[in-house]
């Protein structure tokens, strides 16, 4: 049987930073995670999954998911599983949870100990991350571990270690070049242009705007896919928006609409520009995309309610606005159970 | 017109020299703002709040408290109360707030005992309103505990009124704030009040919370928050509870620590913000007659620009972009930011805190009181805000600290710009800062700060006069008919330039304000036209004042009285 987490066969949006280390996660477990199906009752265990995501039931799924763990042989590989599924909607707390019960299992797997890094990275738990990152460094194969260099990247400079940040960025690129330039004909490669791309955004969102144009400068250089332009000028447009560009930080984002008009992302960020600046019948057609392309945008909902709002649509706002209580209330009230259920993870010895 | 440019010149100057923390000398253009270090005879007792490092397991030993400047003895200078905590297991007299009267000459002196405000409840928050309109300011404390109302005799001395007065709830109370609620002409109260903690039952079973790698005290999220308290003023020295029949008892109780009065659709009536810790803020719009309506999601003033809930700390509001309309600040945790929302009109705010240059520069610290003042006197306002972290063992986590460097940015057209380090030893220094008053200490005509820290003694920042830069400071009293004078609005009218500022004691963290209200001039040297808004709406004008005074109104009389400032 394949790893639980290809058996679920769940759809999950992966945030970028996440999504080639998930692959090679998920493969891994495909072919490391043989057990006895009987043992599982999947369809449950993805119900739980499902139901999760959407903030339901948190501590009875949880609680599923971590008696699951009990019950099968291979605990390791299933707690691992279910950790990279949780890590890919977000749950980061039980996430972690889980991950720490397959690193105490599986100590030599470093998929294990990259997505428990990766979970403590989202969480902003960088000397942990720090700790299990290195452990991946050395335990994965050259293949998959730029990410890893990526990710402890990010680390060094919340740790506010600068030059090792630079250090493993550059080590990063590098190893991903060679990667490439090792690989037989007709063998899949790594995306270079999509892997600094990520580098700029780990820049950006670590507060590095100098580093993440010269990142973004190099590349405009190089040819480039659509949607790869488009990622690069919504990372340009909040860098120079942030530094008070406003025309520069306008044509960007203009531009990355054009290049990817049914990016969420790209149209909610191109709203805030014009709610920042009172232009609410601007935001409106943004905000009115970016809610049609992802019907739980916290933020979309809450902003278009209010344009709209603004604009005299009083009973179209409100009703919008009734969907963002909805969304904002599932929510806290998942993280709140969420918290409560890590702390009963946590105090519960693993086997 | 903005003033600033007329000190441009300076200002390019000041922000990129003098900062190795040597005094302004002769070889470099001086400093737009320079704070000095705390001085020796200043107060120097610690502000109790809970236990050291690893040992503190409660939240309640984290928060911190705030301090009040009130001129309690009428003598015309400010005078500081100092709000102070316990430590678990303390005996009752083991720490008490402080009074120190203000000798006139930049020292203060203890008359806590001869004073009679001797307290020894676990305190937090301060506020300062003549709730008796018998001409003497009084004090309320936030306890944890009774909270107490402290009536000034104007002897001196003042009286425990807290039973009298029907005020002492028995919750953990954080902050207040004194406004007319119901436009009846007398100061209501209200008292924004965190969760339940019960000392014998402590939150989580007396068991610690992770936090990064630590373990840290629980809370407040998923405690059972106790809901804040409005006490209407009935005219005779006692209140009566009226959160719910004001419409304000509906909402989710949440921690309540950040509180201002305000007027968001300017209609002329007192709204008013509260900031809550981990849920969103409140934002109680007044509909007349003491009931209110709860706008905060509408108004864009309950979350950030993403729509997610912040852990709120301090507010405060004033126009800070000079449109004429008045805007706000929340300070939040750490790995976050502090939230600028600008009011756009007809009662709506956005997040504007990219906009202003401050989204990125404050994400590691963790934000307390904060302030909108105008610290270098060019006439736009600049923004103080009070860091520290609530956890002791914090330090070597990511880029946290627990002792943290206060934050002073001055705005140049409409941007913020990190000083702190440009800006003098006094905001050079590195403390685990909670509360802060902001008002001119020595009459000179420059905006001081007092901050308390936890577990340390005060810092009393004082800010040196520059030569050639010009200010007003306007002093508002009552009228015979002792109306409280709190939340007037004054427009200073200079050439094409106006400044809005509101007399506004509340705001900040757990502390109360000068009520006074400071404009910066740069180099102009008059102002041309001074109007005043009454909180009852009525407005009084005048024309032509000099420069560099203390100009004191009283409501009904048309000729103020000037005062050259220090």
């Amino acid at each position: 049987m394949k790893g639980i987490a290809a058996a679920l066969s769940i759809a999950v949006v992966q945030p970028a930073f996440t999504a080639f280390a998930t692959a090679a996660t998920v493969a891994a477990a495909a072919q490391e995670s043989p057990r006895p199906a009987a043992t599982v009752d999947v369809a449950a265990v993805r119900k739980a999954i499902q139901q999760l995501r959407r903030g339901q039931d948190v501590e009875e799924n949880l609680a599923l998911l971590r008696a699951a763990v009990d019950q099968v042989p291979d605990a390791g590989s299933f707690a691992r599983d279910v950790g990279t599924l949780l890590l890919n909607e977000k749950l980061y707390e039980p996430a972690q949870g889980f991950l720490e019960i397959a690193r105490e299992r599986l100590p030599q797997d470093g998929v294990v100990a990259q997505q428990l890094g990766n979970a403590h990275v989202m969480q902003h738990h960088y000397a942990e991350a720090h700790e299990h990152l290195s452990a991946a460094d050395r335990l994965l194969p050259p293949g998959l571990r730029p990410y890893v260099h990526l990710y402890l990247s990010m680390v060094l400079i919340g740790l506010q270690k600068a030059e090792e940040s630079e250090a493993r960025a550059k080590r990063a690129i590098e190893e991903v070049r060679a990667w490439n330039a090792a690989q037989p004909p007709g063998a899949p490669r790594l995306d270079e242009i999509d892997f600094e791309l990520n580098l700029a955004n780990v820049y950006q969102r670590f507060l590095r705007a100098d580093d993440a144009l010269r990142v973004l400068d190099a590349l405009d250089g190089r040819p480039m896919e659509q949607r790869d332009l488009a990622k690069s000028r919504l990372v340009r447009a909040q860098i120079l928006e942030a530094r008070g560009d406003d025309a520069g930080a306008l044509a960007a984002f203009a531009r990355q609409r054009e290049l990817a008009p049914d990016d969420a992302a790209g149209a909610y960020e191109f709203a805030l520009y014009h709610v920042r600046r009172n232009r609410p019948a601007e935001a409106r057609p943004l905000l009115e995309r970016a809610t049609k392309l992802d019907p739980e945008h916290e933020g979309a909902h809450f902003n278009l309610a209010r344009v709209l709002l603004r604009l005299g649509e009083k009973e179209q706002g409100e009703a919008v606005m009734a969907r963002y209580h909805a969304i904002h209330g599932a929510r806290i009230s998942a993280e709140v159970r969420l918290a409560e259920m890590r702390l009963r993870l946590r105090a519960r010895p693993a086997r | 017109m903005r003033l600033g440019a007329a000190l441009g010149s300076l200002l390019v100057g000041a922000v990129g020299g003098a900062g190795d923390g040597a005094p302004p000398g002769a070889q470099s253009a001086p400093p737009a703002v320079w704070y000095e270090a705390p001085r020796p005879d200043d107060p120097s007792f610690p502000i109790v709040n809970g236990r050291e490092g690893a040992d503190a397991q409660w939240t309640l030993e984290l928060l911190g408290s705030g301090v009040a400047m009130i001129d309690y003895d009428r003598d015309g200078d400010l005078d500081l109360y100092f709000v102070v905590g316990r430590r678990p297991g303390d005996p009752a007299d083991a720490a008490s707030d402080r009074l120190f009267r203000n000798r006139g000459d930049g020292t203060f002196e203890d008359v806590t005992e001869a004073a009679g405000v001797r307290e020894s409840a676990w305190g937090f928050g301060v506020a300062v309103g003549d709730y008796d309109q018998d001409g003497w300011d009084d004090l309320f404390v936030a306890n944890w505990g009774p909270d107490r109302m402290l009536r000034n005799r104007g002897d001196g001395t003042f009286e425990d009124v807290t039973a009298h007065a029907g005020v002492a709830d028995d919750g953990w109370s954080t902050n207040a704030a004194f406004g007319d609620v119901d436009g009846d002409g007398d100061l209501d109260l209200y008292v924004a009040r965190y969760f339940r903690h019960d000392a014998a039952r402590p939150p989580g079973d007396g068991k610690l919370c992770p936090f990064l790698d630590l373990m840290v005290p629980c809370g407040p999220q998923w405690l059972p928050a106790e809901r804040d308290l409005l006490w209407r003023n009935n005219g005779d020295g006692t209140f009566t509870e009226a959160l719910h029949e004001a419409g304000m008892g509906d909402v989710r109780p949440s921690y309540g620590l950040g509180v201002t009065f305000c007027d968001v659709d300017a209609d002329g009536r007192l709204d008013l913000l509260v900031g809550n810790d981990s849920l969103p803020n409140f934002l109680f719009r007044s509909l007349g007659g003491g009931k209110f309506e709860e706008i905060g999601a509408v108004s864009g003033l309950s979350v950030s620009i993403n729509g997610r809930e912040q852990a709120c700390m301090g507010v405060d509001v004033a126009d800070f972009d000079g449109d004429g309309r008045e805007d706000f600040v929340v300070t939040n945790f750490s790995n976050d930011y502090n939230t600028i929302y600008r009011n756009q009109g007809d009662g709506f705010f956005d997040d504007v805190t990219q906009l202003v240059g401050l989204a990125d520069v404050a994400w590691w610290t963790l934000g307390w009181a904060t302030r909108f003042f105008d610290a270098d006197c060019d006439g736009d306002l600049d923004l103080f805000v009070a860091n520290g972290h609530v956890y002791p063992t914090i330090d070597g986590r990511s880029s946290m600290t627990y002792a943290e460097l206060n934050h002073l940015y001055l705005q140049e057209r409409g941007r913020f710009t990190l000083v702190s380090m440009e800006a003098g030893p006094g905001m050079q220094r590195v403390k685990p800062s909670r509360g802060a008053a902001f008002g001119d200490l020595d009459g000179d005509g420059w905006i001081d700060v007092v901050v308390s820290e936890r577990n340390q003694p005060p810092s009393i920042l004082r800010a040196r006069p520059r030569p050639g830069v010009h200010r007003l400071m306007v002093e508002l009293e009552p009228g015979d008919d002792r109306r409280p004078v709190d939340h007037s609005l004054v427009r200073a009218r200079v050439g094409d330039a106006t400044m809005l500022r509101r007399s506004n004691r509340g705001g900040s963290y757990s502390s109360s304000n000068d009520p006074r209200l400071h404009f910066g001039l740069g180099a102009a040297v008059r102002v041309d036209e001074l109007e005043v808004t009454w909180p009852d709406g009525a407005k009084q004008s005048m024309r032509d004042l000099p420069a560099d005074r203390l100009v004191r109104i009283r409501r009904g009389q048309s000729t103020p009285r000037l005062e050259p400032l220090r």
